[in-house]
């Protein structure tokens, strides 16, 4: 298979592409950093000799974001599977952003991903073959006070996934959605959780298992799934109080 | 929830404040820890004191001190370019030995200076200029190390090697993560002759006899060390024996390595882990008596694979784990020729009057010219493993004044309680070693521990 991964170089995007590479498919990666892409495509050429290119782009800019993928596709060849292990968020996001610091969350975590899926499924719904896999958060279970924007562009990251599984449902292109708990990366590093954080290989090792599969949409690690509903089933008058 | 702020930022950095552990027990102090996976971080953060820190697993606190910022290199840890004409292989600091065996074994190669514990870093080798198995013929880790990239806030990145840059190159290269993080590196790999090693084992009657053995094995054997019994009291003092192993055609290798990811990897916190030490004066001498046993019934040869050669304390964690959370001492020190004999009868003696438990007394033979802070020289290697107990100390202060009358130098690596009035003793270019350090960073921005007790 060749894969496009967007969100390569940090946790689980960086996992995967690994995972991927073990796998034996060749890989677009994508990140915002060409030293961290070229350090992780060297390392998967060596380790797993499978083709490695890199785009290096920032994802708060979806037209040019895009412009770059295309480009680089042309030569990379077509690709048969989109992943999206991306996820931009900020500590200041607290429902009072500036307009612009908004746009570029929703732009970072829901749009970039829309226009990217955009532009490729036309070609993977007439190969009738490819994986689609895009990355949620328990966060966006249910709007809190904290990461307002981000759980608001990975709800509708949720319901665009859902569409997508509607729209491939007569064809053999799989898409599948992840939402995650708890993953050791930046984002946990240094906090005190109520659970233990999963690995980021862990996830992806799921992700390749379930490639192919009409799986839908998942918890990881599967637990979450029993505590995703608790937090949904709570009444309002408990749920405000909670301060997470 | 996961992307929730982290309370403790650092730039954009989330920074962990926790405890840290030297890995023998000795420093426990706290202090914060940033794991940076990009490479923005390197020029987003150029302030403010800090150290590198590889696997954190170092016996004395090189890689943090108490209230410091300790910068964890372990998310670097790719392969980056390999020649395979030159057989040199460019790397991430924050790759793990393991890693780097496996990558290279697949390609017939291996680098034939590490320590016995795959999980090292490769960053914390070259800083510690760590020895191999071989050191009077194969040298330290500074000898595969063919080039670096540094990174110091001042200076930027700054690509090393011994002819560029020399005077940095090797003082990073036994340097302790003073002089700036060690971004990349480009070591020589050595071509694996066969995949099975031979091991011969030989008894000798004392640590002297030892090392005019291992002076004769040095030449040609890959891996050569001795295993002494510091337990017996008398003419029995000091029996062990010598391990010599080579390479050996390619059969009948008894099973499969030891994989390392099937091993719990070993930390400062879980050795640690059991509160109450298990090792102590009669334990010891039981473990004494029987591990020659072990080794003469397993027979005067044996066969190994190279991967369990290289790190044999993988299948020997619960070793560390014996001494309990108050942990134990290491006292490695190179002993010159002449003083061998004297090195062994005084701590005979010593022990004699006032038992501690050595459970372990190991050597190994080395050549090499004394410079800066490295731990390299002509003689015997001797390391001893104690119990971390009220009377260990005074063991500790006779062995520095007996290393220092006698013209050793003990490890600074291996001891977190090393005081500096003693290395200044012991090492002829600590002084120079200051100097130099100094000229290259005024601000001396990279502070640990360790570089505070030896005042560097």
């Amino acid at each position: 298979m060749k894969a496009l991964v967007v969100g390569a170089t940090a946790g689980v995007g960086r996992a995967l592409s690994e995972a991927l590479a073990a796998h034996g498919d060749a890989l677009l990666l994508v990140a915002r950093d060409a030293r961290d892409l070229e350090a992780q495509a060297s390392h998967l050429r060596l380790v797993h000799g499978v083709q490695v290119e890199i785009v290096a782009a920032d994802a708060a800019l979806p037209e040019d974001f895009l412009r770059k993928i295309i480009s680089a596709a042309h030569s990379f060849g077509d690709i048969q599977g989109l992943f999206f292990p991306i996820g931009s968020s900020r500590n200041d996001d607290n429902g009072t952003l500036p307009v612009g610091d908004a746009r570029s969350l929703m732009d970072a975590n829901l749009v970039t991903v829309m226009a990217i899926v955009g532009h490729f499924l036309p070609a993977l719904l007439a190969a009738n073959h490819g994986n689609i896999v895009g990355f949620g958060s328990i966060a966006a279970i249910r709007g809190r006070r904290a990461n307002v924007i981000y759980a608001a562009a990975k709800r509708g990251l949720a319901s665009y996934f859902e569409s997508l599984r509607h729209i491939a449902a007569a064809s053999n292109v799989r898409v599948q959605f992840y939402q995650l708990g708890y993953v050791e990366t930046q984002q946990t590093f240094g906090r005190r959780l109520m659970l233990q954080p999963a690995q980021p290989a862990e996830i992806a090792a799921v992700v390749v298992q379930n490639l192919d599969r009409d799986i839908g949409m998942r918890y990881l690690p599967r637990y979450w799934a029993a505590i995703a509903w608790l937090v949904s089933a709570l009444p309002w008058a408990i749920f405000k109080r909670l301060r997470f | 929830m996961s992307p929730d702020a982290t309370s403790n930022l650092r730039g954009s950095w989330p920074e962990l404040q926790c405890k840290v552990a030297s890995f023998d027990g000795g420093i426990r102090v706290g202090a914060g820890l940033l794991r940076p996976d990009r490479y923005r971080f390197w020029t987003d953060n150029t302030d403010g004191p800090r150290i590198p820190r590889g696997a954190g697993l170092s016996y004395a606190a090189a890689s943090f001190r108490e209230g410091g910022l300790s910068i964890e290199h372990t998310s670097f840890n790719r392969i980056l370019d390999f020649d395979s004409k030159k057989h040199i292989v460019e790397v991430e600091g924050g790759i793990s030995l393991d890693a780097l065996h496996q990558y290279l074994a697949s390609r017939a190669l291996f680098l034939k200076i590490q320590p016995g514990y795959g999980r090292i870093t490769v960053g914390g080798c070259i800083a510690s200029d760590a020895h191999g198995k071989n050191q009077a013929r194969d040298g330290t880790f500074i000898s595969q190390v063919a080039g670096l990239t540094l990174f110091h806030p001042a200076h930027g990145f700054i690509d090393l090697d011994a002819n560029t840059e020399p005077d940095l190159f090797r003082l990073t290269c036994g340097g302790y993560g003073l002089t700036g993080h060690i971004i990349k590196a480009r070591l020589r790999a050595s071509l694996v002759p066969s995949r099975s090693i031979e091991v011969s084992v030989e008894p000798v009657t004392n640590t002297m006899s030892s090392a005019e053995r291992m002076a004769r094995l040095a030449a040609d054997a890959d891996f050569v060390y001795s295993w002494h019994d510091f337990t017996a009291s008398g003419a029995p003092f000091g029996r062990g024996f010598v391990c010599a192993a080579r390479f050996a055609p390619d059969s009948g290798v008894p099973g499969k390595p030891r994989a390392a990811e099937h091993t719990p990897a070993l930390s400062a916190a879980n050795r640690g882990a059991w509160r109450l030490p298990l090792l102590n004066r009669w334990t010891t001498k039981a473990l004494n008596a029987c591990y020659p046993r072990m080794q003469m019934w397993r027979g005067s040869r044996s066969l190994t694979t190279l991967q369990d050669a290289l790190f044999p304390v993988h299948s020997r964690q619960s070793y560390f784990k014996l001494f309990g959370t108050a942990g134990f001492h290491e006292y490695q020190a190179i002993i010159p020729a002449g003083g061998i004999a004297e090195y062994a009868e005084a701590i005979r003696d010593y022990l004699a009057r006032s038992p501690i438990a050595i459970t372990l007394a190991s050597g190994k033979l080395f050549r090499g010219q004394r410079e800066l802070l490295r731990f390299a020289g002509e003689g015997l290697c001797l390391a001893l493993n104690f119990p971390r107990a009220s009377e260990s100390g005074h063991f500790l202060r006779f062995l520095d004044r007996l290393i220092v009358r006698l013209g050793g130098i003990p490890s600074i690596i291996k001891d977190s309680r090393l005081p500096h009035t003693v290395v200044d003793a012991s090492y002829p270019e600590a002084q120079r070693f200051r100097e130099l350090l100094h000229k290259f960073d005024p601000k001396r921005r990279f502070r640990s521990e360790l570089s505070d007790r030896l005042h560097l």
